[in-house]
């Protein structure tokens, strides 16, 4: 079953922004937010909060005006005819409780333009693939939160858009309800959709994109495929000790780096240790031990996605694709 | 192409404001709220006139020297009997009922004793005398009986309809539109409080939105003023004197030209100041804030209402007033002015709704998670500057 609305040409792309930048009066903001989102790929939008993720999106969809930078969609200038074909699931996001969940997903649909009838079928379709059939005719208060969010993601899908900008469509998902949710996305690439899709798991990230989107201080930081991004993720560890020169030395002996990092216990630091590619976890072990390290907390960082974003996210703008 | 474009555009508004609608009506608390106001208008209308309906007839009996004086007795009786809304069944003699006693007491006079408990006023037993002293002296002319026939003096054709008519409609008026405010404001508000304006701004444009929730809850208002209408006019065609009372009160709503004009001047204080509502209720973060920046405008309506109470008593000095736009389709519709003040003071409410309406639109563009009520105002300051 197919649940995205065309096939498109991947040689263009679907979305395409360019040295976004909009500023707040809190000083907040974007400034050089640049992606692209191809026909047929996921795209991860990655970033601490606070990064830009969600001003980037309301840009991207006409809720905020940017103060520089060029959006484009379906190769044109970005337009409201063009965002119809979008499904968009906004980061603040909430349903009246005393709608049906049937008419709150065929309201949208309608809204993007669907037809009467077509928006019921379109309804009735999503809510029996996500297991709600039955459920038709209950108020979104009846819903559990989950069901809930499971409805709102509907209301982005119903009026076969060719494009899926979702913030945050894990968060309040049980593991259950992300592999659903994910699978349904899976589902509308295979049908040709291109999604973008802000995220703070990076195993969801890892799982379902081709290509990742890193902000760090309202900058794009990386964009490119996925497997250069966690190329680029140097490994390491997490240590907890209250030893900072020994540390130090052992970290050096090895050829790495120590970087301080908040959340220590009591008068312990939290640092984090940054090791050369060729240097495994068990030669940082030894080194640890043999300059009498006390170690109160020891986590390896492999060389993934997340390990890619904790540096990145500390690192210069890095544009790879 | 033009024109379809544009209609398309109206797609979005439509289907907001038929979501609006429903979200009232398709409760069973509207319908409840909404028969009630009719019910009691109905029910007040038949209720009243029954309990003010003719006493039950009371036995009496007559006590009288000669049985021409007891005919004549009767007669006065229920003369007198109609006037107080009574009427009576003469019982046999021998009964015990409240009694008129009656004797000839020399050939010119008639001395007349009502018993205790005689059910007739004091008014009513003197008017049952002098009927019987214009009966007897009647029988001594022998001669036809005199009428007298009360002619109405000649009235000028009404110009207008009576003030109190007017006035039954500036409330009614009154009383939609603060329902309707409070409808609309809750309408705006809780979107925001839903955290649901992003969906919907993602969809339609702030103006689509503005439109919709404005005819949505106008719809419903109007479901309400026609339903009081109706029920005011079954009433008083129905009730015993009420199309009499109707006729008076709603004298111009029998004038095609008067009902636009009237159904003009409710449009345009449901635009002024439903777009107001709306622009409060965009730029307020949540529902408790939005209810707080709308209470000056329930204060000028109030303001509105005893002003209107005002000129209908004939009170000077508020013709002004007709200028000032919160005032404007009230006084209009009270005061009836030329049709070049009419023209004037409707022009100066058109430029307020649509300072009103671009506040409206603005307060919804600005980023919908840290809205400010005078940001909205600086950018839309911003707007009229450009």
């Amino acid at each position: 079953m197919c649940i995205c609305g065309v096939v498109n040409d991947n040689s263009y792309g679907l979305l395409k922004v360019d040295g976004l930048a909009k500023r707040f009066s809190s000083g907040a903001g974007i400034d050089g937010v640049s992606l692209s989102v191809a026909a047929g790929e996921i795209t991860g939008f990655i970033g601490i909060n606070g990064a830009g993720k969600s001003t980037t999106l309301r840009c991207v969809m006409g809720l905020m005006q940017p103060d520089a930078g060029t959006i484009q969609l379906f190769g044109a200038a970005a337009d409201h005819a063009a965002r119809r074909r979008i499904g968009f699931l906004p980061e603040e996001r909430g349903l009246f409780p005393r709608e049906r969940a049937r008419d709150v997903i065929a309201f949208n649909a309608r809204l993007k333009g669907m037809g009467r009838s077509d928006a019921l079928r379109a309804a009735d379709r999503l809510l029996e693939r996500i297991g709600l059939a039955g459920r038709e005719r209950a108020r979104i208060g009846e819903l559990s939160k989950g069901n809930a969010q499971r409805v709102q993601i509907l209301c982005a899908l119903a009026h076969s858009p060719d494009l899926l900008i979702l913030d945050e469509p894990l968060s309040g998902l049980d593991p259950i309800a992300q592999a659903e949710v994910l699978s349904l996305f899976a589902e509308f690439r295979a049908g040709g959709g291109a999604i973008l899709f802000s995220t703070h798991s990076m195993t969801a990230a890892e799982t379902l994109c081709d290509r990742v989107v890193m902000l760090a201080g309202g900058r794009t930081v990386f964009e490119g495929p996925l497997a250069e991004a966690s190329d680029l993720a140097p490994h390491g560890a997490v240590v907890v000790t209250s030893d900072e020169a020994a540390l130090i030395a052992a970290a050096r002996s090895v050829g790495g780096e120590v970087r301080p990092m908040t959340g220590g216990i009591g008068e312990a630091g939290r640092w984090r240790v940054v090791l050369p590619k060729q240097v495994n976890h068990p030669a940082l072990v030894r080194a640890l031990a043999e300059f009498s390290v006390p170690i109160l907390a020891f986590e390896p960082i492999k060389a993934n996605l997340e390990g890619a974003f904790w540096d990145l996210a500390a690192t210069p703008a890095r544009i790879a694709a | 192409m033009g024109i379809l474009t544009r209609l398309a555009a109206l797609r979005p508004a439509w289907l907001i404001a038929e979501r609006e609608f429903k979200f009232y009506v398709a409760t069973a608390s509207f319908w409840i709220a909404l028969a009630i106001g009719p019910a009691l208008m109905l029910g007040a209308s038949f209720v009243v006139p029954a309990t003010l309906k003719p006493d039950a007839p009371s036995q009496i009996a007559i006590d009288a020297s000669d049985p021409g004086l007891r005919t004549q007795a009767i007669e006065a009786l229920v003369a007198a009997g109609k006037l107080e809304g009574r009427a009576f069944i003469v019982a046999a003699s021998p009964r015990p009922a409240p009694r008129l006693e009656l004797r000839r007491v020399g050939g010119q006079s008639i001395e007349a004793r009502f018993g205790a408990g005689f059910p007739l006023t004091s008014a009513g037993q003197t008017l049952v005398l002098r009927t019987l002293e214009r009966d007897a002296a009647r029988a001594d002319a022998e001669r036809a009986t005199l009428t007298v026939r009360l002619v109405p003096p000649p009235s000028a054709p009404a110009r207008t309809s009576p003030m109190a008519g007017r006035l039954v409609l500036v409330i009614m008026l009154w009383l939609t539109l603060t329902g309707s405010l409070g409808m609309l404001l809750v309408a705006v508000a809780r979107e925001r409080a839903n955290r649901a304006l992003e969906c919907l701004l993602a969809a339609a444009r702030p103006w689509q939105i503005v439109l919709g929730k404005l005819s949505g809850v106008g719809a419903v208002s109007l479901l309400v003023l026609a339903s009081w209408i109706g029920s005011a006019t079954i009433a008083g065609s129905a009730a015993p004197g009420g199309a009499h009372l109707m006729r008076s009160l709603f004298a111009d709503l029998a004038n095609p030209a008067a009902i636009a004009g009237a159904v003009g001047v409710y449009l345009l204080a449901y635009v002024l100041y439903g777009l107001a509502v709306v622009a409060v209720g965009a730029a307020a973060q949540d529902t408790a804030a939005a209810q707080n920046w709308s209470r000056p405008i329930f204060a000028v309506l109030l303001a509105v209402f005893f002003t209107s109470l005002a000129a209908a008593s004939g009170a000077e000095g508020v013709g002004w007033l007709t200028f000032a736009p919160p005032f404007t389709p009230f006084l209009l519709l009270l005061t009836q002015p030329s049709p070049w003040i009419a023209l004037a003071g409707a022009a100066l409410v058109a430029v307020t709704a649509a300072a009103a309406g671009s506040l409206a639109v603005h307060g919804l563009q600005i980023a919908p998670a840290q809205p400010r009520f005078w940001r909205t105002v600086r950018h839309a300051l911003k707007a009229v500057r450009a």
